[in-house]
């Protein structure tokens, strides 16, 4: 279990705040969905209202864009998934909410692994880190079952270690990808 | 003592994930939120005065954001109808909704239970693995908040050193290890079953062409309502292999 902390730990700020940035890491730990729903709201509104963003004024726009947008998101979880998602899945087969549960992981890994290679848009270390976890996963852990455990921990450390030493020298530097997540 | 229906062995994880406890903290989160908003509200209203904005285009600036969020915030319900199964309301409203994120927090409560020799979902899934699960998400959020009020500033000094020394470190670090981590949870999960194996390629694919036709047809809703279709399209498929 410490493992799986130390893991999470380490991955999740690491990885993301070089994506997000400073003051959207403020934002974005409370309320979520910081790229699909705030940032779009917040670009709208300056735009709805003739600002270009970088001012003062711009900052107070999206802030006050970020809060209406909160507010239909409340009202969204609470209406239809804290009544009607309860009740739907209340009201299923038990059969069905068990075959949902059995295979819902793939279905988000399968989805989010693919959002996540578009996003970072780049060859080389996605060839890297699907070779690295491949190996991994049909080599290492069926040859030594005790390491299981530290499948993804290993896959995460291996990969960055072998897309830094393999990194292209003559890329120029890329602007900041957009947020894969939060 | 232990009220009815608790039992770390028990698959029924209902009486867990109904608990009243989370439900109160599930009602805190909205609470802190909603007060947070307010605040804001207030304070944006009266710096706005200073930086010619009136209260009316205040006004305008929260309809715009609420008018805008209502497609995403759409796309995200159904990701988050989609986990009720598995982590029940309380969890999935304010982590899958709100704090944290379908990906990350699927991501670790399963590395959670896999720690425990148990998969979330299947036989293995007790009350004990649930709470491990759950834990994991809300120590990754914890982590997450604490990274962001101590680290931030120094990671801004750091990411300002860093991009100086090597710009490439900045850029090759977060996506390896993305991309490592979701491969190898993805490759894990082909290893099950067969079906767990089509429900993932299933899922790839509609995501996959989610993305192509946000970027060709110039469809940008797709873009948000991807991972949604892609759990439904998936889950539907997995239907109809375990039955048909």
């Amino acid at each position: 279990m410490i493992a799986t902390f130390g893991v999470i730990a380490i991955v999740e700020p690491i990885a993301y705040y070089p994506i997000l940035g400073r003051s959207a890491m403020y934002q974005a730990f409370m309320i979520g969905n910081i790229a699909n729903k705030l940032l779009p709201a917040a670009l709208i509104a300056q735009t709805d209202l003739d600002e270009r963003p970088g001012t003062r004024r711009a900052e107070l726009i999206a802030g006050a864009a970020i809060i209406g947008a909160v507010y239909i998101h409340l009202v969204t979880l609470v209406v239809l998934v804290g009544l009607l998602g309860t009740w739907l899945v209340g009201s299923l087969p038990p059969d069905l909410i068990g075959l949902a549960r059995l295979y819902i992981l793939p279905a988000v890994f399968g989805a989010v692994t693919v959002q996540a290679v578009v996003t970072m848009r780049n060859v080389r270390i996605t060839v890297i880190a699907a070779v690295v976890a491949a190996v991994i996963t049909f080599l290492v852990v069926p040859l030594v079952p005790a390491l299981t455990n530290f499948a993804t921990a290993m896959a995460v450390i291996i990969s960055i270690v072998v897309a830094w030493v393999a990194r292209s020298r003559t890329d120029a530097p890329p602007a900041a990808p957009p947020s894969a997540g939060h | 003592m232990l009220p009815t229906g608790i039992d770390p062995n028990s698959t029924e994880i209902l009486p867990v994930a109904f608990h009243p406890v989370l439900w109160v903290a599930a009602a805190g989160v909205f609470a802190v939120i909603i007060l947070q908003s307010v605040i804001y509200l207030r304070a944006i209203r009266r710096a706005g005065a200073a930086a010619d904005l009136t209260d009316q285009q205040v006004s305008r600036a929260v309809r715009a954001g609420a008018v805008a969020a209502i497609g995403p915030s759409l796309a995200v319900a159904l990701v988050a109808i989609s986990l009720l199964p598995l982590f029940a309301t309380p969890a999935v409203l304010t982590r899958i909704g709100l704090v944290g994120s379908a990906a990350f927090d699927v991501a670790a409560a399963g590395l959670a239970a896999g720690t425990q020799d148990a998969q979330l979902g299947g036989p293995t899934y007790t009350q004990k693995i649930f709470a491990i699960g759950f834990a994991a998400m809300t120590l990754g959020g914890i982590v997450w908040m604490l990274s962001a009020l101590i680290l931030t500033p120094i990671l801004s000094k750091g990411d300002q050193t860093l991009r100086k020394v090597n710009p490439a470190v900045m850029t090759v670090v977060p996506a390896a290890a993305l991309l490592g981590a979701f491969f190898t949870l993805a490759l894990a999960e082909t290893t099950k079953s067969p079906v767990h194996l089509v429900t993932l390629l299933v899922s790839a694919a509609t995501m996959g062409l989610c993305l192509l036709g946000a970027k060709y047809l110039k469809k940008s809703w797709l873009h948000e309502w991807g991972l949604g279709f892609a759990i439904v399209v998936a889950l539907a498929v997995a239907y109809f292999m375990t039955t048909g």
